[in-house]
């Protein structure tokens, strides 16, 4: 019988550009969906090849919550579970890859008295010089990767030893029912992994494979996955940590290397020793796996430091006291450098105090809160083999409106604080000015009192007058991709003064829309727009308006066209004429855009979270509610971790 | 009764026969008689029957013709106009008809205008086509009329009519005279002015019509020591102001500003003006107006001196001095000095000898010889609430006093002072640590440490200012155990700079409009205490300089706060 045809081969992944990297090595023959759910933080996991059989919803509802996720299947490349031998479902991939042994006794690794041979409890070494070279690769990819291409991402041979002869002084490898020399035996066993790894790498050349083992076949594979570190077999901490880097530089790409560091408890909160992995981790590209024990990977063990959105490395790692760098990881404080923060580890045995040059924020944390207390901070203190993630402080809101020099409060959606306050500035640009980063496209659009400008880093790519070059009114703006026949990248601009003016430009000021009035002309004041899905239909993103200064608090929508969809609803009293800002994001997690709002000058900073249909829900005061300041409001995911906060900024220098 | 039955019926037998016999005699011998002839005899009455009502027939006829004929029917007609007659104004002419004895045919009126008069309909000339005995009515020529004010005008109406073919033709004539016109002129002039001052002489014109005005003029009546330095309308050399056409219920003024540069002594001059109609052609005058003007000599002199910009919540004096320029003494001189503008911009106000009363403060002086300089001064403190954009006060400051030769009252010109108040400002320096989670602008211990590093972030805010501020800098400099880390922000402008050389950290914006909310900077630095400073205080930053132009009243606002120093003593390291 013919197989199922596999699909083409799916398109490269790429691993994600985000650090921390996070991996699970979860092996569970089942997994429920509300494992999956869990799983679906991680940015890699590893799962026991059979879950595409027992598990098939798991991978749907992992990528439907992460569609960057990284799945590798788990298979042993040189020994069987005795128990998967017994298999009887023969639907089962274990017994489509296994059962076939019971009539192989010749594939399994015997010495010369023809005892089997075993490295790890319950298992039975196979043979890699016999046929099994060749049919793991084969099935691996006709059964597993390319019968299931939407579901794996690569795969994962545990225990890829370098050499074999130290698992028996007696080993047979060519099976002539002699001892074989160690060399024989290593050489022969090396050119067996060797066609496994090369076979699988020609079978599937977009897919990741890595190994655990060190780095023999490094040149058709892509990494490997370092188990229990920092263990004393590969050197302890010096010594896991060059073994890391050898992988990351002589690996093929893109090279993975997961660092799994093991509790070797099933309680979670050994932070330290998560730090410590963490940390270790983040000193080079890898990703981070803590979980209970080598012989029970299956923690679902998620920590606020896996939160934390550190953006790329922008240094090598380097020895504070030494200035040393990754050719010599000797044991001490070891600092890497990121766009959104540092990391510190300290593999001496002494507590080590660092003295920071800046001002750091620890991670308002809820585990481990005596270090990740959320304070800013000039120096830590760090234990032995103890590691700390430090937040940089923010100055911008990215990926949403803000004013140029105001001080910024970061809440949830229930009005719990999520980082510190900072201020938001862009030395480029003058204070007061309207600022919005695309960080996707690397563009900056900002608005003065007339104008709106885009440049792409320092260069001025198109300056446009959207009201004409005589209006001096003050521009709103916000920007973001639209959906539909206006698809693309948008400015939509509004008026802070002189009438409530709604219009849409392309970013090279072109007029897609000539716009319209979402409140009377005869209203004097202006108008504040956002750009969001918050209908969830299928027609994209909308413009949600709110009158500005001088205006009612009557919330609108409008569609791309700059159409009415929505009356919209009052966020406030009818009679509060402060105007109001408003932002449109997903703050609650829920999968919809929310419509956050604020009053303007002149009212107290409340800030309420609407539904499209103006159902509130939830809403905080940003600022104590005697402050009448005002201010404006953001969706923004200033922590970098995926999910949205909500920042409000002072009308002023601050508001208090 | 019986007797006087039967002489009745005889008597009225007789005249019957009689009158039968007279009337009809052919008839009645005809009947009456039996002869032979009567026949013959019938036809001989009849012929002469004939012939007598034939006579009779013809003096009828002759009576009647002599009727028609020789008395002549009569129309009474009367014509009337208002008593009072505007020129410019509608007017309508009243012609009452009627017809005291004969029916009459087509009768005619045509009314014949005085010239000035514009009929509005066709109805100066009306006919009527049977006009029965008795019969009577009122015709009207409506129209308006413009001619010269106070001369007679006269309409005329001829009209005619027929009576079996003969025609009759009649005048009659109405005289009026327009008392006065609705093109309306009042000229204005002050009471009294002084010889080497203009004078501002207006001369507002209505008309008051329902028509417009063609052609309208104002004649200026102007003396010969009257020179005309300015006017909003051209004068020609015959003193005349053509208007052209003046729309109907429009209104203008002409303003003259002029002089009396040969007028001497004290005076009095006449300014005139009337209002022409048609001025091209008839020159209707129209109304007519003068103002008398006494031309005085200067005799005193008046100046005024005091800050011209203020601020708020400060005082301010302001002195006036006056000097007798003339040859004679002046008595019961009155200075009075007139605030405008100034409710609640100032609190209170300070004659310094002076009576206040409302916005005005009054000195007397009973005498001031010729060549005497006196002054008077007042004081105002200006509210310290008041915030107000551009907010400006003025005062005025006029003299009068009695000539003493001569008893009459002549004054200075006013003197007015504009009061511009600077811009408020409050500008503060302060530093912050936080060290309340989720709310720290520093870092490090606090109170600060000796050697060891505690950032804090230095804040200058510059708020409550009421005028627009231009060129604004703010400037100190950081001591030696205080580092720059590079953190900064600024509400507007560009941004804060360090000068690592002269450890100067420097604010500088173009602008910042008024009223918006507090603007400023802020920036971050590390202070790293020595241990020789443990117990005392120190400085963040040294003194912090701000200066900026108060883009209304031009001046350089300037303040200043001394050094940012640690609220606590620096401790000892405790780590």
């Amino acid at each position: 019988m013919l197989g199922v045809v596999a699909s083409p081969v799916q398109a490269k992944k790429k691993l994600p550009n985000k650090f921390p990297r996070v991996a699970n090595y979860f092996l569970d023959p089942q997994i429920s969906n509300a494992e999956a759910k869990e799983l679906a933080q991680w940015d890699v996991v590893i799962l026991g090849f059979e879950n595409q059989y027992t598990s098939p919803n798991a991978f749907k509802k992992m990528r439907a919550i992460n569609p960057d996720i990284l799945i590798l299947a788990y298979v042993t490349s040189e020994e069987v579970p005795i128990k998967h031998l017994k298999e009887t479902d023969k639907k089962h991939p274990v017994y489509k890859l296994y059962n076939q042994l019971n009539e192989k006794d010749n594939w399994f690794l015997k010495n010369a008295s023809g005892d089997y041979l075993n490295f790890y409890p319950g298992t039975r070494m196979l043979n890699v010089t016999t046929a099994w070279k060749k049919t793991l690769p084969k099935y691996m990819t006709k059964q597993v990767l390319k019968k299931h291409p939407k579901k794996w991402d690569g795969v994962f041979y545990d225990n890829c030893f370098n050499d074999i002869s130290w698992i028996d002084n007696k080993v047979d490898v060519n099976q002539d029912g002699k001892a074989d020399s160690w060399k024989t035996a290593d050489k022969q066993w090396k050119r067996g992994m060797n066609t496994i790894m090369k076979q699988t790498r020609k079978r599937n050349k977009g897919k990741l494979i890595i190994c655990n083992s060190n780095g023999e076949y490094y040149t058709s594979i892509n990494g490997r996955l370092i188990e229990a570190f920092p263990s004393d077999f590969d050197g302890k901490w010096s010594g896991s940590m060059q073994k890391y880097y050898d992988v990351m530089n002589t690996a093929k790409k893109p090279r993975m290397v997961i660092v799994n560091t093991v509790a070797n408890s099933s309680d979670d909160s050994n932070y330290k020793k998560m730090r410590y992995n963490l940390t270790s981790t983040l000193m080079g590209d890898g990703f981070a796996s803590f979980d209970q024990s080598v012989d029970f990977h299956a923690s679902l063990w998620w920590y606020d430091e896996y939160s934390v959105g550190l953006g790329n490395p922008i240094s090598a790692p380097f020895n504070v006291d030494t200035n040393a760098g990754p050719d010599d990881f000797s044991n001490g404080v070891w600092r890497r450098n990121f766009q959104q923060g540092i990391v510190l580890v300290n593999s001496s045995n002494e507590t080590k105090k660092i003295v920071l040059e800046d001002g750091y924020e620890k991670i308002l944390g809820t585990q481990d809160t005596t270090i990740n207390n959320g304070k800013v901070v000039g120096a830590v203190t760090l234990n032995s083999k103890d590691g700390i993630i430090l937040q940089g402080r923010p100055t911008q809101v990215a990926g949403a409106t803000f004013t140029n020099g105001t001080l910024a409060k970061v809440f949830g959606k229930n009005g719990k604080m999520k980082r510190n306050n900072f201020f938001t500035y862009n030395s480029q640009f003058d204070g007061g000015d309207t600022i919005i980063y695309l960080e996707d496209v690397n563009k900056t659009v900002t608005a003065d009192e007339t104008y709106v400008y885009v440049y792409k880093g320092g260069n001025l790519l198109t300056k446009l007058a959207p009201y004409g070059e005589y209006f001096t009114g003050g521009v709103n703006i916000d920007v973001d991709r639209l959906e539909g026949k206006n698809k693309g990248y948008r400015i939509v601009t509004g008026t802070q003064n002189y009438g409530p003016h709604v219009r849409i430009w392309s970013l090279k000021g072109k007029l897609k829309n000539p716009g319209c009035f979402p409140y009377d002309q005869v209203f004097g004041g202006g108008v504040n727009v956002a750009i969001g899905d918050v209908d969830k239909t299928n027609r994209g993103k909308e413009i949600v308006v709110a009158a500005a200064k001088g205006g009612g608090p009557h919330v609108r929508i409008l569609n791309y066209d700059c159409e009415l969809i929505s009356p919209g609803f009052f966020a406030y009293g009818e009679g509060m004429r402060t105007g109001v800002s408003l932002a449109v994001g997903d703050v609650d997690d829920d999968g919809k855009d929310d419509i956050v709002t604020v009053p303007g000058q002149g009212a107290a900073s409340h800030v309420r979270i609407f539904n499209s249909r103006g159902k509130e829900k939830s809403s905080f005061f940003a600022y104590d509610s005697s402050n009448h300041s005002g201010a404006s409001v953001a969706v923004s995911d200033i922590d970098g971790n995926g999910k949205n906060e909500i920042v409000v900024m002072s009308f002023s220098i601050f508001n208090q | 009764m019986r007797i006087l039955w039967h002489h009745t019926k005889r008597a009225t037998k007789h005249v019957s026969k009689k009158t039968g016999h007279f009337l009809f005699p052919y008839l009645w011998h005809y009947y009456t008689d039996t002869y032979k002839g009567r026949f013959h005899h019938l036809i001989v009455d009849s012929v002469l029957s004939m012939m007598i009502l034939t006579l009779l027939a013809a003096n009828v006829a002759i009576g009647g013709w002599l009727y028609v004929f020789f008395i002549p029917p009569e129309v009474e007609v009367e014509l009337s106009v208002p008593a009072v007659v505007i020129s410019g104004s509608n007017l309508t002419l009243d012609i009452a008809y009627n017809n005291l004895s004969k029916g009459v045919a087509n009768v005619q009126f045509e009314v014949l205008t005085p010239t000035g008069f514009i009929a509005t309909d066709d109805q100066l000339f009306q006919t009527i086509e049977e006009l029965a005995a008795g019969e009577q009515g009122v015709l009207k020529a409506k129209g308006y009329f413009i001619g010269n004010v106070d001369e007679a005008y006269r309409f005329i109406a001829i009209y005619s009519y027929d009576y079996y073919g003969q025609h009759y033709e009649q005048v009659r004539a109405v005289t009026f005279t327009p008392v006065t016109s609705s093109f309306e002129v009042v000229t204005n002039v002050p009471d009294k002015i002084l010889r080497t001052e203009d004078v501002s002489w207006t001369v507002e014109y209505v008309n008051n019509s329902t028509v417009p005005r063609t052609d309208a003029c104002i004649a200026l009546v102007i003396p010969e020591s009257f020179t005309v330095i300015e006017s909003s309308n051209e004068i020609s050399d015959q003193n005349i102001v053509y208007l052209g056409e003046v729309e109907s219920r429009a209104a203008g003024i002409i303003t003259i500003t002029g002089h009396f540069n040969n007028a001497i002594g004290e005076g009095k001059q006449v300014l005139g003006v009337s209002a022409l109609d048609d001025c091209a052609a008839e020159q209707y005058v129209q109304t007519e107006m003068s103002d008398p003007i006494r031309v005085l000599t200067p005799r005193m002199s008046l100046g005024t001196s005091g800050a011209e910009t203020v601020n708020v919540g400060t005082s301010a004096r302001y002195t006036n001095s006056y000097t007798n320029t003339g040859d004679a003494p002046l008595r019961n001189v009155t200075l009075v000095a007139t605030l405008n503008d100034f409710e609640n911009r100032v609190s209170a106000i300070s004659g310094n000898g002076g009576l206040v009363s409302g916005n005005t403060v009054t000195w007397t002086d009973s005498e001031i010889l010729p060549g005497e300089t006196h002054s008077q001064s007042f004081t105002i403190n200006t509210n310290p609430n008041y915030r107000e954009k551009n907010a400006e006060m003025s005062y005025s400051v006029r003299a009068t006093a009695e000539i003493d030769d001569l008893g009459i009252l002549t004054y200075t010109p006013s003197i007015a002072k504009s009061i511009k108040y600077n811009s408020t400002l409050n500008f503060a320096v302060q530093y912050r640590n936080g060290e309340r989670v989720g709310e720290q602008f520093g870092y490090g211990p606090y109170p600060m440490e000796a050697d060891n590093i505690t950032a804090v972030r230095v804040f200058w805010e510059v708020q409550d200012f009421t005028n627009d501020l231009s060129n604004v800098t703010i400037q100190t400099t950081l001591p030696s155990q205080v580092e720059w880390t590079g953190m900064a922000s600024v509400t507007e402008g560009s941004g804060v700079t360090y000068d690592p050389a002269t450890r100067k950290v420097t604010w500088h914006t173009g602008s910042i409009p008024s009223f918006a909310h507090p603007q400023g900077a802020s920036f971050e630095v590390r202070v790293r205490p020595n241990s020789q400073q443990i117990g005392k205080n120190i400085n963040v930053t040294n003194e912090t300089y701000f200066s900026a132009r108060d883009s209304f009243t031009g001046v350089v606002l300037s303040r200043s706060s001394s050094a940012l120093r640690t609220d606590d003593p620096i401790q000892p390291f405790s780590d």
